[in-house]
């Protein structure tokens, strides 16, 4: 299958690879996985006091399309209120990486994975 | 259409005996072998061919554990367990990353035995994950329903495993070359 220029500038150049020490103070921590392709993502957001995003990782063992899809979203979430972060589409994933239809779910994962990460960040820090 | 255990002639039930599986297949194909109907009409052979696919189809669904538990949650629960979902469920998943990252040094370490060690471990996790895969189904009955929900959330788990071996052999190839 061929990949789209922006999944594989993603998937040779990784934004944002790696880990935040999940009991740190305004980490936010989501996994998720999809079973029929046994892919498996972790995205980790690090969150101001005022509840901007300073800073985000991931880590995604997957096909190409998952990896790409995590290192858009955490390219996309720096900067933004953790409200603003949980109201992205996964429909805008898959066309700015012009995912093909077998691929969408790994937008979706994505997805799934930044409301996981603001849910536990937003768990952690009830005021 | 028949369902997998029925043209099979199984019962259906998730533990099966593989050399009668095998053994099975090996009567059946030979039943519709292009052979045997050399010189039948087209429509004889086209008839033939077909239940060639669907044995084979079947026989495919029946010998992965993942796919006869897929098709036996259809069957009991109407259930489409082959559906692309999302899990969330932190520890296990966890689990499964740390054994990726495992791999991964492995792997990058060209550490031939490393890797068939940790392939041991991960069929040994996956045996134990189709034993208790096996135990909800047999608690069917038992003035029991079946825990449908219980049983697809134990199949999704043996999925990440196979992917993880799946991967093992990968990087095994790689390393021979």
């Amino acid at each position: 299958m061929a990949y789209s220029e922006k999944v594989i500038d993603h998937y040779e150049n990784p934004r944002n690879v790696g880990s935040f020490d999940k009991e740190e103070e305004g980490v936010g921590t989501g996994m998720v996985g999809a079973p029929a392709c046994g892919d498996v993502m972790k995205l980790q957001i690090k969150v101001s006091e005022d509840g901007i995003i300073q800073d985000a990782k991931f880590k995604t063992y997957g096909c190409g399309s998952a990896i790409a899809s995590s290192s858009l979203i955490t390219e996309w979430v720096k900067g933004k209120s953790v409200d603003e972060a949980q109201a992205i589409k996964n429909t805008d994933i898959a066309e700015e990486l012009a995912l093909p239809p077998v691929k969408i779910h790994c937008s979706v994962l994505a997805e799934d994975a930044i409301k996981a990460a603001v849910s536990d960040y937003k768990e952690k820090n009830v005021k | 259409m028949k369902n997998p255990f029925e043209l099979f002639g199984l019962e259906p039930n998730f533990l099966l005996d593989e050399q009668e599986l095998s053994q099975k297949l090996r009567n059946m194909l030979q039943s519709v072998h292009p052979d045997r109907f050399a010189s039948g009409s087209d429509q004889e052979q086209l008839a033939a061919m077909q239940k060639t696919t669907q044995i084979n189809d079947a026989y495919g669904v029946l010998k992965s554990p993942v796919r006869r538990a897929q098709a036996l949650l259809q069957l009991k629960a109407g259930l489409d367990g082959s559906k692309e979902v999302t899990v969330k469920d932190p520890v296990f998943l966890m689990q499964q990353l740390e054994l990726r990252e495992e791999l991964e040094t492995l792997s990058a370490k060209k550490d031939m035995g490393g890797l068939m060690d940790f392939a041991e471990t991960i069929e040994s996790m996956e045996d134990a994950q189709i034993a208790s895969i096996n135990e909800l189904f047999q608690q069917e009955g038992e003035n029991q329903l079946l825990e449908s929900d219980k049983i697809l959330t134990e199949i999704y788990k043996l999925q990440f495993l196979r992917k993880t071996l799946m991967d093992i052999e990968a990087a095994e190839e790689k390393i021979l070359g």
